[in-house]
């Protein structure tokens, strides 16, 4: 059943809000293309498979020589190496940041769908860093199957990531032996992956102890790390605990019998199968994905009319990710006043939202290769400054607007990281994207030029309005915007003539300063405002 | 005026701050050293020919502009000239009676453009009417003290902002060649809001909570938000006779703010409603309408702006200047108003002018017509040049690199105003990262730079900032570097070396021969 459906009318506000929410920032076209379908057509088709992208290449060379890999070749199927000397560490340094900045890549080349989106709240999830890791290929691949699961099963996401080799490094899996079980994946995968920290996640240390040695055995097979093609994991059966191994009454003292031989891996699948089924698994994950795409505040009415049906959905659907994702995004409460622009955006949603949204186009002269590095590797920076670095969640908790209580995505916002979301919107605007190659300058007179009425001053800044923002903004704001593009003066037709008189003689650099100027000063005041900090 | 919601001050954010924890001590002041600017935009361009009569002129103008034409009883006799002013400026009277007032008329630029917009991107970037510039000639004026502006301010050395403006938003004036060198107050409310450490009202919903949220942290982002409030709180009493009109709370604020102790040498107000095309005056009445009650409430708000310097015991550092983008048409319209014109009168006010009136009569004849304009008697950029020069107390070489040529200038203030002053206070000028000589170049040009190893680029930008090229990029070892680059291909002018890193930027202007 699931909770109740939105039975309103799916217009353009709506579909937008849906957009916001499932992508990284929505193109004209991307909206055009949605255009007449209906609320069901649209959640399927960002629902919908998109296969994993091809592979990032040695894209660095400008910074370092990669002693193992040529120009534009790809790394991510390349031996690696563990950092034995300085030069070494330089050239897995530079992988590490094509690899981020390849992520950032795909997000902006995306088509409409929500699977970058659930990657990164999966990369949340199971919060790993790759620089811990610092096996490069690794944190590639550790990527590639949260993507490639991030809409199927849960039970088959939670197996992949338990004996994923990056994980299995990350959070001391490889080194849980019979003789000396290390609990800290055992205890992360009930606390923080399948059965969180709700009132009633009632698990014990006995059975934190005992899923440790459940999992004894499963390690990296180091022999596929330092040569060529793919990292596996493995299991080693001489170091798997082959006891019975007996759950609290939470896991309704469930006894896993103990086995021997390769069997012994059996017994994993044994108790992810146990944590997942018990209730409060399809809690845990729906509440997650509440926060994530609606909004933070659980109160007792949300617990009842939308987290009890979605978990029933996640359970009667046997735990399909994407089965949950369509009743959310179908649902009354979705769509309802109250949520709409309550969330504050995320790095990702400035950065890659800003780029797509208001369609920055990559530069297109230049050393493709040395480009294409920087300009992602500077995207990332500055996110970073954000307080968002992709790759390298603070904690083993993700980040903490995700899980925070009570401050949620309020802890995106503070003074530093304001102003740096703001400054990047400032150079978009004022000369362009800085990287140590060029700038990558906003065209904003074509994209002006692309909007419905952009001589009319009051309809532009309407339709900027309805773009970029969630929830409209007061009149009086308005009237200050389109008062830029009037210079103060109190009659529309100087600026309709400004912008026509440019339109139609885009050669006469006058003209085009004219409109250029006062365009500028309106989309550096706009993308300042603290309503474009919401989505 | 309005504020963009919740945004009390906008402004460019050169907001490193927090990196660096401003120091918050100010070092005190050189004495010699702190005059400011008020600038006044008279928007829409104000009629030259209704504010600054020529009474000896008026049987011509009363056949030329009979819609508009002030009766001669009316006029404000200026005292030993043939001028009278329009009736509503009987406060500016007495600033002259008293010497505190200079009259230029007759300012404007060769080839009038008559394009609202065109014409006060002139005025405000000190262009050519054909020569199209990006940056603004405060903009340019202030980059050489602050050329790294932005990213390491504010700092010890410059605590408060470079130049605040009233308005909708930061204008062409400040626009320099790296960023906008203008914090921008959205009006009144957002200003007392700020002082009163108020926010906008929220709609009382989930949005809301997080639009607060927003908006206070944006509040609290404001690099020089607490430095303006802490100004305007060491303010307890001004002079209580403003009006209630935009402009005149507008200069109670700049008054507030100088009285406070910032050193931002500069302010730009803004009066809007000067393009008076129809019902310039009551059809019944000229004394009176829409031209009358602008004047007066200019007039009213310098006179009480100047009586609250005197009172907040500031008077001998600040002067004041009026600018228009043109003046209106000789002939009057059938609308009772006046279309788009040309030259126009700049006043210059305060304790240090130069008083008087500058400026002949204007050629007029009976003959004119509806296509006939004014000729203007002086270069706005005369006007600017006197100001940098005698007031700003700035050399000729760097007036003239600001407004990109030399202009005679003008004796609009008293002579002593910059006798004792430094040119520039050593303590102003921003730790050099970027060095370019020689300086003119004519071919070959040292780069001295200091790296912080992170990856940078030195660009040469156009003066209407356009990237010309990279003339250096890459990552360098930490230190002092010294390239030499051969400027050999890019044609005379003058232009900007810009060096940028993720965190940094500052630029020099350098001049090709």
């Amino acid at each position: 059943m699931g909770p109740t459906q939105f039975n309103g009318s799916f217009g353009e506000s709506e579909l937008r809000h849906l957009l916001r929410r499932t992508m990284y920032g929505a193109t004209t076209s991307d909206v055009q293309s949605f255009q007449g379908q209906s609320m069901e057509q649209v959640v399927d088709a960002l629902l919908a498979d998109q296969p994993w992208p091809s592979p990032p290449v040695n894209n660095y060379a400008i910074e370092v020589v990669d002693p193992h890999v040529a120009p534009g070749e790809v790394w991510v199927d390349k031996a690696s190496f563990l950092n034995e000397n300085g030069a070494d560490q330089a050239f897995i340094d530079a992988r590490n940041g094509c690899l981020q900045g390849w992520m950032i890549k795909q997000m902006i080349a995306q088509t409409p769908t929500i699977r970058h989106k659930m990657t990164m709240f999966w990369h949340n999830h199971f919060g790993n860093s790759i620089g811990f890791v610092s096996i490069i290929k690794m944190s590639y691949q550790y990527f590639r199957t949260i993507w490639q699961l991030a809409l199927g099963d849960f039970n088959d996401l939670i197996k992949a990531m338990t004996i994923d080799p990056h994980m299995l490094i990350f959070l001391n899996g490889a080194a849980n032996i019979k003789e000396a079980p290390d609990e800290n994946y055992a205890r992360e995968l009930q606390e923080l992956y399948v059965i969180g920290k709700g009132p009633n996640a009632a698990f014990t240390e006995g059975d934190v102890q005992e899923a440790a040695r459940v999992l004894t055995g499963w390690s990296v097979d180091w022999d596929t790390v330092f040569v060529d093609g793919e990292v596996q994991s493995r299991f080693f059966d001489f170091q798997h605990e082959t006891r019975n191994k007996s759950f609290s009454s939470f896991y309704n003292n469930q006894v896993i019998q103990g086995r021997s031989g390769s069997a012994g891996a059996d017994e994993t699948d044994i108790l992810i199968r146990m944590m997942i089924d018990h209730p409060e698994c399809a809690r845990f994950i729906c509440r997650k994905l509440y926060r994530f795409f609606i909004h933070q505040e659980l109160t007792p009415q949300v617990e009842s009319d939308f987290i009890e049906p979605l978990a029933e959905v996640f359970i009667d659907s046997n735990y399909d990710i994407r089965s949950v994702l369509r009743s959310l995004f179908v649902s009354d409460h979705f769509y309802s006043e109250k949520v709409r622009g309550a969330l504050i955006k995320s790095p990702l949603d400035v950065m890659v939202g800003f780029w797509r949204t208001a369609e920055v186009a990559y530069p297109e002269d230049g050393d493709p290769l040395a480009e294409d590095y920087y300009t992602h590797l500077m995207m990332m920076f500055g996110m970073a400054d954000m307080g968002f670095l992709l790759g390298e969640p603070p904690s083993v908790s993700g980040w903490p607007a995700y899980h925070q209580f009570p401050s949620y995505d309020k802890l995106w916002l503070t003074t530093f990281s304001l102003i740096s979301r703001i400054l990047v919107t400032d150079a978009f605007v004022s000369d362009g994207f800085w990287t140590p190659l060029r700038r990558i300058p906003w065209d904003y007179l074509a994209y002006t030029a692309s909007l419905p009425d952009p001589g009319d001053p009051g309809q532009l800044v309407e339709d900027l309005v309805n773009i970029h923002l969630p929830q409209g903004l007061p009149l009086e704001t308005k009237t200050d915007l389109k008062n830029i593009l009037l210079s103060g003066q109190a009659t529309d037709s100087y600026w309709t003539n400004a912008w026509f008189d440019y339109v139609n003689d885009p050669g006469d650099d006058m003209k085009k300063e004219i409109v250029r100027s006062r365009l500028q000063f309106l989309y550096l005041s706009f993308f300042q405002l603290p309503e474009y900090q919401l989505f | 005026m309005h504020t963009l919601a919740g945004t009390s001050i906008l402004g460019h954010w050169g907001s490193q701050l927090l990196k660096g924890q401003v120091a918050r001590s100010r070092s005190p002041y050189n004495p010699d050293n702190d005059h400011v600017l008020v600038m006044i935009f008279l928007n829409g361009g104000n009629d030259s020919l209704n504010t600054v009569v020529p009474i000896n002129q008026l049987s011509i103008l009363d056949q030329l502009r009979p819609h508009v034409i002030l009766p001669e009883s009316s006029l404000l006799h200026l005292s030993g000239t043939n001028l009278g002013f329009h009736p509503s400026l009987e406060g500016l009277r007495s600033l002259y009676d008293e010497g505190m007032l200079r009259i230029i008329r007759g300012v404007g630029y060769a080839q009038q453009n008559f394009s609202h917009f065109r014409s006060s991107d002139i005025w405000m970037s000190g262009s050519d009417a054909e020569q199209v510039l990006g940056s603004g000639w405060m903009g340019r004026y202030l980059n050489v003290d602050y050329p790294d502006y932005p990213q390491s301010y504010p700092n010890a050395n410059m605590p408060d902002p470079l130049s605040i403006e009233l308005g909708y938003s930061n204008s062409l004036l400040f626009q320099g060649p790296l960023a906008n060198m203008s914090v921008v107050i959205n009006g009144e409310r957002s200003f007392y809001q700020l002082v009163e450490d108020e926010v906008d009202a929220v709609p009382n919903t989930l949005y809301g909570e997080k639009l607060a949220h927003a908006k206070l942290v944006r509040r609290q982002s404001q690099v020089y938000g607490s430095t303006i409030r802490d100004a305007a709180q060491n303010v307890n009493q001004q002079f209580t006779g403003y009006p209630d009109t935009s402009i005149a709370q507008q200069l109670k604020i700049c008054a507030r703010l100088i009285a406070g102790g910032l050193r931002t040498p500069v302010y730009k107000v803004e009066q809007v409603g000067y393009d008076t095309h129809a019902a310039q005056v009551d059809p019944s009445d000229h004394r009176i309408g829409v031209h009358a009650n602008l004047l007066r409430d200019l007039d009213q708000a310098i006179s009480a702006f100047m009586q609250d310097l005197s009172f907040l015991g500031i008077a001998d550092r600040v002067v004041g200047m009026t600018f228009s983008e043109f003046g209106r048409r000789i002939v009057s319209n059938a609308s009772f108003g006046t279309d788009h014109g040309s030259a126009g009168p700049m006043f210059v006010f305060g304790h240090s002018v130069d008083p008087g009136v500058l400026g002949e009569d204007y050629v007029l004849d009976a003959g004119m017509n509806y296509a006939d304009n004014l000729v203007h008697q002086f270069d706005y950029r005369q006007v600017y040049t006197s100001m940098l020069e005698q007031w700003l107390c700035v050399d000729s070489g760097r007036a003239d690199q600001t407004l990109l040529g030399a202009y005679a200038s003008l004796p609009i203030i008293s002579p002593t105003a910059c006798t004792t002053t430094p040119t520039v206070d050593p303590n102003l000028v921003a730790e050099p990262y970027l060095k370019a000589f020689p300086n003119p170049v004519r071919d070959l040009v040292n780069l001295s730079f200091v790296s912080d190893g992170n990856p940078l680029s030195i660009e040469l930008i156009d003066i209407q900032g356009r990237l010309l090229q990279n003339l250096v990029w890459g990552t360098y070892p930490r230190g002092k570097r010294d390239i030499s680059v051969s400027l050999d291909q890019v044609i005379s002018g003058t232009y900007f070396i810009r060096l940028n890193t993720r965190s940094r930027s500052q630029a020099i202007t350098i001049q090709k021969i």
